[in-house]
């Protein structure tokens, strides 16, 4: 994937190499820090619990994919508190383990996912209105600018992942079929399609789901959004 | 590498990387403590075949968002309450240390999400592929973020400074 970020602008370039020069952290500090975790590490159990039970198996797996599905894990269970140190995503599902040593995933408390299409402040187009009314095709400004397709595409997958935290699968999947027409090979095509599935599996169209969600794991079969949608048919009413 | 070694070696970068994150000064050290019992834990899991910063990043990423005492959103995107008086336009020199300041206020009007993103990418030079790696998310989503946050943060910047241009 081309990288479709423009470099830095140098105001900001240059606003960040100065925050940089912050002073190191002091010898007394580092100092303190490491008898705390000398001491913590000396009286932590020997073996880890792992989550258990199929809402803790959706919360890991929510956090994974996270703001993805963070908002529909959070609304389902609840805010879960952290009580065991983050396990990793290949020890709590059957996913194949990845090769990298990647962050492991804490019970999750995971706030809802703030749409940016609603902050005040984004610099992104609009958001389309998830009831009709905007254009099925991106404007030519926005073809010739990749910077403002990727903006517009994240427009439609947040819009279509505050609706699944709305508990409005019908809108979501509104807009994820908006996204569709509009990007079909979009950058954010993985993300749309994960949620196509979780949308689907709200609705109770849980045969579908499953089709899909086949057909998503063919089609990105390291997609760390895998474990998420086995979670989410697996526990399906 | 030894656990000591990498404490020894990144302890600084932590203790940044959680400000950023949004930690208040006062929790840095609490939080810097919580990473690296994580990381303790999780130290055999590490391939040192692969650079320290991503892996470490992750945890730091992961304790900063289930953290209470993390800023994650300013919802109320008026009155900062940190003052930034003395640069009136984009070319008066800010002191090292102001600039320190406006960075922070400003991240900390982002979303969590972006603020980490522009965090790792724009301010840690985490590649987005890293960042995808480290915090299990498609890679066009970094990239996302990392657009959106740098609009946002520009115009906070903006507003911070007239602001202070004022008093």
């Amino acid at each position: 994937m081309t990288d479709p970020l423009d470099p830095l602008d140098p105001e900001l370039k240059r606003l960040f190499d100065a925050e940089s020069r912050f002073p190191e952290a002091s010898t007394e500090s580092k100092t303190r820090v490491l008898e705390r975790v000398e001491a913590a590490v000396a009286t932590a159990p020997a073996v880890t619990s792992r989550p258990r039970g199929s809402s803790a198996v959706l919360a890991t797996g929510a956090f994974v994919a996270g703001t993805l599905v963070g908002a529909l894990a959070y609304r389902a269970l609840g805010p879960p508190t952290v009580t065991t140190p983050p396990v990793s995503p290949s020890q709590t599902s059957s996913a194949t383990a990845t090769a990298a040593p990647q962050a492991t995933a804490p019970a999750e408390r995971v706030e809802p996912a703030v749409s940016p299409t609603t902050s005040p402040s984004s610099s992104s187009a609009p958001a389309p209105s998830l009831r009709g009314g905007t254009a099925e095709r991106p404007s030519r400004a926005q073809e010739d600018d990749p910077r403002s397709r990727l903006a517009e595409e994240q427009a439609l997958v947040d819009a279509a992942r505050a609706a699944l935290a709305r508990q409005r699968p019908e809108d979501a999947l509104e807009a994820v079929e908006r996204h569709s027409r509009v990007f079909p090979r979009g950058e954010l095509t993985e993300e749309r399609e994960g949620l196509r599935v979780m949308a689907l599996v709200r609705l109770g169209r849980n045969d579908e789901a499953s089709r899909l969600a086949s057909a998503f794991e063919r089609r990105y079969p390291r997609s760390p959004l895998l474990p998420v949608l086995r979670s989410v048919l697996e526990t399906s009413p | 590498m030894t656990f000591r070694a990498v404490f020894d070696a990144e302890f600084s970068y932590v203790c940044r990387v959680l400000r950023r994150f949004g930690a208040d000064e006062a929790d840095v050290e609490d939080l810097a403590q919580e990473v690296f019992v994580t990381v303790h834990a999780k130290f055999g899991d590490y391939d040192r075949e692969k650079p320290v910063r991503p892996w470490l990043t992750a945890f730091a990423f992961r304790v900063a968002a289930n953290s209470k005492r993390v800023r994650r959103y300013r919802r109320e995107l008026g009155e900062s309450s940190v003052e930034f008086g003395s640069a009136k336009t984009p070319e008066d020199e800010l002191s090292d240390r102001e600039a320190q300041r406006l960075v922070l206020a400003a991240l900390a009007e982002l979303p969590f999400d972006r603020r980490a993103a522009l965090v790792m990418h724009d301010l840690e030079g985490l590649s987005a592929a890293e960042i995808a790696s480290a915090l299990s998310l498609p890679v066009g989503t970094v990239y996302s973020r990392v657009h959106t946050a740098r609009g946002e943060f520009r115009e906070i910047i903006g507003r911070l400074r007239r602001r202070g241009g004022e008093s």
